[in-house]
């Protein structure tokens, strides 16, 4: 069942989806929805009801704290961003993420952060 | 506007670490920090001074949005872009040809990443809130405007904070330019 958990990925880079799903799937995951922005998360996230969402901060259109502030209480969020400063990591916990990954992170990083949410 | 050198050269020294340490884990290779240095250019020159050495070059760009004005330029040569891409890819050098989308998103991503390395290195020295924009590509040619309209000036000074990172085994040479205008004197004001 949790392998088969539907994970919402956003992140307006392409490359970013494609490397968070090629890690994902090596540990067994396969069931991913995309969003490549703010509002296409929000709508997805509300018609596709993911078990997670791995959402990243620096987007176009609506950033990922504006996302947060949207559907943090009603998601599962491991924001993942480049972002490193503490006061945005704070703001993000503060808003619903249940977990903050800096980007460039190492793979294991990524799977222990699903698996400590959806198994 | 004065800038004290040993203040300029302590951040250049901090972000250029993170920024090296990005890289390195991005290209899963060792980098070696080439260059290091930060100066105060006029905005006059601030085009020849970012232009890359290379005729065809590959520019990643994004500004600033919050804590203040300023922008953020990654640049490579175009076969040693190639090259990034395949080593990031863990793909054998030379397997790109041509840079394609999905290329193209790596580059900006690399560029979103590096920014963000050098940023949190200042926040973590000045307590700033510091932000940048999502990065696109951008012609050389528009190079110079882009970055006088991210600093909303075209006359005066700005601080450039200038890492040039070598992938030795592979001759890749990447330049990474934060510019800040001289709102910069705020943010180092708080210099912890």
């Amino acid at each position: 069942m949790a392998k088969d958990s539907k994970i919402l990925l956003v992140d307006d880079s392409a490359f970013m989806r494609n490397v968070l799903k090629n890690i994902l799937q090596g540990a067994g995951y396969s069931n991913f929805v995309e969003a490549g922005d703010g509002n296409e998360a929000v709508e997805k996230f509300k018609s596709e009801s993911p078990e997670l969402v791995l959402l990243d901060i620096i987007m176009p259109v609506k950033g990922g704290v504006e996302v947060l502030e949207e559907i943090g209480k009603d998601a599962k969020v491991v924001v993942i961003s480049a972002v490193g400063q503490d006061a945005v990591i704070e703001e993000s916990k503060s808003k619903g993420a249940i977990g903050y990954i800096v980007k460039p992170f190492d793979n294991d990083q990524v799977i222990a952060e699903v698996k400590k949410v959806i198994g | 506007m004065e800038f004290s050198k040993e203040i300029l050269e302590k951040v250049s020294r901090a972000g250029a670490d993170k920024v090296s340490a990005a890289f390195s884990k991005l290209s899963k290779q060792t980098v070696n920090v080439s260059v290091s240095e930060a100066e105060v250019v006029s905005l006059a020159d601030i085009g020849q001074r970012i232009q890359p050495q290379e005729g065809q070059s590959v520019i990643a760009y994004t500004q600033m949005i919050e804590g203040v004005k300023g922008a953020s330029v990654l640049t490579m040569g175009r076969e040693q872009a190639l090259i990034f891409i395949d080593l990031i890819n863990e793909r054998q050098p030379g397997t790109t040809g041509i840079l394609m989308d999905l290329d193209r998103s790596a580059i900006k991503e690399t560029l979103n990443i590096l920014s963000n390395s050098f940023l949190t290195a200042l926040s973590d020295m000045t307590g700033s809130n510091l932000m940048i924009g999502a990065p696109h590509m951008l012609p050389v040619t528009s190079l110079e405007k882009s970055i006088q309209r991210a600093l909303q000036q075209t006359t005066g000074d700005a601080i450039v904070f200038k890492t040039v990172l070598e992938v030795a085994g592979f001759r890749i040479t990447a330049e990474h330019y934060i510019v800040f205008s001289e709102e910069f004197a705020n943010v180092i004001a708080n210099l912890k």
